[in-house]
């Protein structure tokens, strides 16, 4: 909600979709939720035009609404949905991993959705063949069911979430409506603690809901022909019924950014023991993480699901090299000398995790042989080391040294910090003052007298790692801004020359440019794409400081 | 002028990264970075060094150009809107070649997306046969139901959607009235007043002229 991030926001739509749904959307970003009139009026747009971009910020999940009765009236209100809007920072990276995970026909979904915000299963595969048309040598039939396939694969793993209508209305009015469904059961208004625990129940009622099955997906019984022109079940080797899933043909899709955010962090978390054990380690806690991942809704959850050792066994990929990596005692190995088993060896490993001091893997209390992922732990220490890495790129070591002394040891006074640390008093006070102005350290002041004179006050120094975070993020929004605006800023200057590509009979021969007007062009690419690359990067540590 | 002009050419000298006159560039960045403090402010406007973005990855090029694909086709989509090109005043001979992209574009009316997502208002847009129609509450009182624990004028909310239930029958229920999009027609500053100025308060039904204007 800061002046960085509004302009962010108010950029993103203007790149995606134009200049008029930008002026509406900017009208929404900073004055709150509004209805038709008064943001024609404070647009200077017609309400038909004022209402097209709402349709359009609607149709792609940005925008939500409420209607509210006034008077005689129902007046309905319209309020900019953020976090959906500051996600399409990451489309390139999400663009990249559906083409990585699903292959070439993830890619296309992925493009189609994002293109049009949310379409059923149906239309999504239409506009596909329209737009890519069919390979030589396959059918419609067969592209059809190839998309079908993929798309299906999608919504299994949660890459894909169902849209109802309910989730284009405000969150705040849904909770409001089921709260009073429940205290107009009772007879007497609610006391704070029952209106507490009712808040409790429905926030309890919404996770299970979230955590049971798949909305959008239905069952059905596979069927064959049975050689007389009739269709049977089709049964296993086993004789049990084989269960079809499909994806329900009238329910509206879109890409849920969550899951793409919690596999990136899954794979950030695996990257944490390369650097500190082996690849080896690696493999196995990706795999961990992999089994884990089902059960995972959102970033902000504190532990996974438990993972039992021996599936963990049996998933761990087929290249990796449990028994070349370790290396045993000899006195346990026996006389022969033989090389342990590979459950040893995972045993062994899983030990090694377990003991690591970053204390992200630990036995689950309740179930032997299961273990659970500490990811509030894990993700503490990924911000630790972005911001590590930030302050060390932007001042040098001696300020990481007293950021990262201030992380361990809690509240210090300069002097403590200037013994601890083997620097004077003078430079250490200079530095501190910088890391606070950049907004990483805190000041606590501690006053010995009633009067607060500076003379007779302690001051202490923390590192506070939510208020870092945040300082930290509104600055990267700060940059992200800059980023896109500039890249406005190089197409305006080139205007004429840009308008001149755009003619028809330049899109057919190109040798109505001359070459230095190619070199401008060319130039321009050069620049608008390094802009582009460094944003995503930006937002890449955007996503571990507010997502992880 | 000479001032701004010269300042100008300096830091986008410093910025070139190449140096003349022997002016040392400021570190601003890294371990050896010269902070401005309180005793040493320093210059108002150095030359500074800056920092060199390290070259794109592979997988960052792919990104971009996955990007840049996705870019032309919403330019080219109903969802982005633009004015429509007014004719100038002088024709010129490119004109011909040039496309207004605005009656290119395909209209908001053909994309493909359900009602149930939009509140009626909208509705006119996806569908433009629709007539919208304006939901009142009667503010009619019945003094023979005045004893019963029942909401005057207040429509039932649907616990489901947080929404006023639409009933259309009744003299408790919604009167609908005819709602054209006059708006566009008359276009003026008085597209929805919040205040219907006491119109609504007439006993005997009468909706009032809330919505002619």
């Amino acid at each position: 909600m800061s002046t960085h991030e509004n302009r962010l926001c108010r950029l993103i739509v203007r790149e995606h979709f134009g200049p008029i749904v930008e002026k509406v959307a900017n009208v929404l970003i900073r004055k709150g939720r509004m209805p038709v009139g008064l943001i024609a009026n404070f647009t200077a747009l017609k309400p038909r035009q004022v209402r097209e971009c709402l349709l359009v910020l609607i149709q792609h999940n940005l925008v939500v609404y409420a209607e509210s009765q006034e008077k005689t009236r129902i007046v309905t209100y319209y309020e900019i949905n953020r976090p959906e809007l500051l996600h399409r920072v990451l489309i390139p990276k999400v663009l990249h991993s559906s083409q990585d995970w699903f292959e070439r026909d993830g890619a296309l979904i992925t493009q189609s959705l994002l293109t049009h915000g949310k379409l059923t299963i149906t239309d999504c595969v239409a506009d596909i063949l329209k737009t890519s048309g069919v390979a030589p040598g396959k059918t419609t039939t067969q592209r059809t069911q190839s998309l079908n396939k993929a798309f299906t694969r999608m919504v299994k793993e949660k890459c894909l979430i169902a849209v109802r209508p309910s989730d284009s209305l405000t969150a705040a009015d849904k909770n409001m409506a089921e709260e009073k469904r429940e205290t107009d059961k009772m007879t007497l208004p609610p006391t704070a603690a029952e209106l507490a625990s009712i808040r409790k129940a429905l926030g309890a009622q919404k996770q299970a809901e979230q955590n049971s099955t798949i909305v959008g997906l239905k069952r059905r019984l596979d069927t064959m022909d049975d050689g007389y022109g009739e269709k049977r079940a089709r049964l296993l080797t086993d004789g049990d019924l084989v269960i079809v899933e499909e994806v329900e043909t009238d329910v509206y899709f879109k890409v849920n950014f969550d899951r793409f955010i919690i596999r990136w962090r899954n794979v950030q978390i695996a990257n944490l023991y390369e650097a500190r054990l082996n690849p080896t380690a690696k493999a196995i806690m990706q795999t961990i993480m992999n089994l884990a991942e089902e059960r995972m809704i959102n970033c902000k959850e504190e532990h996974s699901s438990p993972v039992s050792i021996m599936l963990l066994l049996n998933s761990l990929p087929k290249d990796t090299n449990l028994i070349d990596t370790l290396e045993f005692d000899p006195s346990d190995l026996g006389p022969n000398n033989t090389k342990p088993k590979i459950h040893e060896c995972l045993d062994k490993y899983v030990q090694i995790l377990e003991d690591d001091l970053m204390k992200i893997l630990k036995k689950d209390a309740g179930r032997s042989g299961q273990y659970v992922i500490n990811l509030k732990m894990a993700s503490e220490i990924l911000k630790k080391n972005l911001i590590q890495g930030i302050v060390s790129a932007r001042f040098g070591a001696p300020y990481v040294r007293i950021m990262n002394m201030l992380a361990d040891k809690g509240k210090l006074e300069e002097k403590q910090i200037s013994r601890f640390s083997m620097m004077p008093v003078k430079d250490v006070r200079e530095k501190l003052t910088t890391l606070c102005t950049f907004g990483v350290l805190n000041l606590q002041e501690v006053p010995k007298t009633k009067e607060r004179t500076p003379s007779r006050t302690y001051y202490l120094w923390e590192v506070i790692l939510s208020r870092a975070a945040d300082t930290l993020t509104d600055r990267l929004y700060h940059t992200m801004g800059n980023l896109r605006q500039r890249r406005f800023v190089e197409r305006a200057k080139r205007a004429v020359l840009l308008n001149k590509c755009e003619r028809t009979d330049v899109k057919a021969d190109d040798s109505l440019l001359n070459a230095a007007e190619k070199k401008e062009l060319e130039t321009l690419n050069g620049a608008l794409e390094m802009l582009e690359i460094q944003e995503l990067r930006i937002a890449e540590m955007v996503i571990t400081l507010r997502d992880f | 002028m000479s001032r701004g002009g010269g300042r100008g050419g300096g830091r986008g000298g410093g910025r070139g990264g190449g140096r003349g006159g022997g002016v040392p560039g400021i570190q601003t960045f890294g371990p050896d970075a010269i902070q401005a403090t309180f005793k040493n402010p320093g210059e108002t406007y150095p030359d500074i060094i800056l920092p060199v973005a390290r070259p794109p990855t592979d997988d960052e090029g792919e990104m971009y150009i996955a990007m840049k694909k996705l870019q032309e086709t919403l330019y080219s989509s109903p969802y982005y809107l633009t004015e429509p090109k007014k004719p100038g005043a002088i024709t010129r001979y490119t004109d011909r070649y040039h496309q207004d992209q605005a009656a290119k574009r395909p209209k908001l009316d053909t994309i493909k997306s359900s009602k149930s997502f939009f509140p009626d208002e909208l509705h006119s847009i996806l569908d433009p046969k629709t007539i919208t129609r304006k939901r009142q509450i009667s503010q009619k009182y019945d003094i023979s139901k005045i004893d019963e624990n029942e909401d005057d004028g207040d429509a039932e909310i649907d616990p489901e959607t947080g929404l006023a239930k639409k009933t259309g029958d009744g003299e408790d229920g919604l009167e609908e009235e005819e709602y054209e999009d006059e708006e566009d027609e008359d276009d003026n500053d008085y597209g929805e007043n919040y205040f219907d100025n006491g119109e609504g308060d007439d006993d005997d039904g009468d909706d009032g002229d809330g919505g002619d204007y």
